[in-house]
């Protein structure tokens, strides 16, 4: 099935009297198993793509579908449990500053399960991003590559079904965006997990699925055809071209 | 781009005959498509120029007996010498052959609704373009282990090269893509709403 499904996804942000089109009419689906990443430049609408895709945010209009969950109606229904089986990978500094990494990690899974569990869940989610020896190490000791990693490890950690990456290259050196972008992808390979990632530059998208571009508000998916299918006539698109 | 200087580095690299020399030819360089047709004109001029020598295949020539009437070729010293000289000389900047630039630039504010569809199909062959140099492996990391050869190096670097050039021709057309958006409004305030979106595939 379907993980994750955007139909037709509009959304306007208004500047006064000024609308700014964020996205317009996006559609795309991610399965299980699959890195799928949007390369899009600043003020493209990567983010909002990704905090409406998270439920975060809600579309002007189209719906999205998460495991073909309505996500906007099961955002009050927090019984759903739903954001337990959507991870996050963002630039954010840990809650508390002082925190040591292990803590930062284990933190999402204390909610559902005892401390000494959710530290060696923590454990398990920091030796699998290839940085186990941060265990004890202070955010503001890291680099930012080892952020990044630390970051995912803290997305991993409930075993999520769905990863949202926003820019995990974005700042890092090109082995280091290699490294970042390789991990995705084997983590979505051996877990069967959906990683949706947006990225800065076109190259990071090489170690990808599938790649989708975003600008102007307007996704683009590569013209892919598997052997045999029945290719519709292409449709137009309404008159704002 | 010289199918020529292909042919023939194909050729020292080890002995072929034309149709197999087509297919290695699309392998080892992919991105520029070749035409299969080039192949067998540069194969007979480079044979004209003694640059490489024709055998027939026969089941004593140490060569596939299942080929058998099969032109192969051989490189010439003369030809090693030619391709090395060729590897080595100084490269020109190509020019800029893609003719949707030249279409954008030459387009009237009219057309501009069909050329706005054009860089969304440009876009997504590119995107598609990408995703299977992706999948033809090459990091960075797999390129320095120690006992990596160099044709390997250079092969991925073709690849990596072609990413480079994809993503520049992505961003390019994203954004001529919101210019043209801009003009076809600006037109259309002036002139009223005549510019409707095209109804039918451009009749190429």
């Amino acid at each position: 099935m379907t993980l994750l499904a955007l139909e037709r996804v509009s959304k306007s942000h208004w500047r006064g009297r000024h609308e700014i089109v964020v996205l317009d009419d996006v559609s795309l689906e991610v399965e299980p198993g699959e890195l799928v990443a949007i390369f899009g430049q600043r003020a493209a609408g990567k983010s909002t793509l990704l905090r409406i895709s998270a439920g975060i945010e809600q579309p002007d209009s189209g719906c999205v579908r998460f495991e073909g969950t309505e996500l906007g109606a099961a955002r009050f229904r927090r019984l759903t449990g739903i954001h337990a089986r959507i991870g996050w990978v963002g630039r954010q500094a840990p809650f508390a500053s002082g925190m040591r990494m292990l803590d930062h990690v284990a933190l999402p899974l204390l909610r559902s399960v005892a401390a000494d569990e959710a530290e060696r869940g923590a454990t398990r989610a920091l030796k699998r991003v290839g940085v186990g020896d941060l265990a004890n190490a202070r955010w503001h000791e890291l680099s930012d590559a080892e952020r990044t990693l630390v970051t995912i490890a803290h997305a991993i950690v409930r075993d999520p079904k769905l990863l949202l990456a926003d820019d995990p290259t974005s700042g890092l050196g090109i082995e280091e965006r290699e490294t970042v972008l390789g991990l995705l992808r084997s983590i979505a390979e051996e877990r069967g997990m959906a990683v949706l990632a947006t990225v800065p530059e076109i190259p990071d998208a090489l170690h990808s699925h599938r790649v989708m571009s975003l600008s102007d508000g307007e996704l683009i998916q590569a013209t892919r055809r598997a052997a045999g299918e029945v290719i519709a006539f292409p449709q137009r698109r309404d008159g704002r071209a | 781009m010289s199918v020529k200087h292909a042919v023939l580095g194909l050729v020292i690299e080890r002995p072929g005959y034309g149709y197999e020399l087509i297919q290695r030819l699309e392998q080892r360089i992919e991105g520029w498509r070749p035409s299969e047709t080039a192949v067998y004109p540069a194969l007979r001029s480079l044979r004209a120029e003694g640059m490489i020598r024709a055998r027939e295949a026969t089941a004593d020539g140490g060569v596939v007996s299942a080929h058998r009437g099969v032109v192969w070729y051989d490189a010439t010293d003369i030809g090693r010498e030619e391709f090395r000289a060729w590897v080595r000389a100084p490269t020109d900047l190509a020019p800029q052959r893609d003719p949707f630039w030249l279409k954008v630039a030459f387009a009237s504010p009219e057309d501009l609704p069909w050329l706005v569809e054009l860089t969304r199909e440009l876009e997504a062959a590119c995107l598609e373009r990408m995703a299977e140099l992706g999948e033809q492996g090459g990091g960075v990391e797999d390129l320095r282990r120690e006992e990596v050869e160099w044709q390997e190096i250079g092969q991925a670097w073709l690849r990596r090269t072609e990413a480079a050039q994809l993503a520049v021709r992505i961003e390019a057309v994203q954004q001529i893509r919101a210019a043209m958006k801009r003009a076809i409004q600006r037109h259309e305030r002036r002139r009223g709403p005549a510019l409707a979106p095209p109804a039918a595939p451009d009749p190429r």
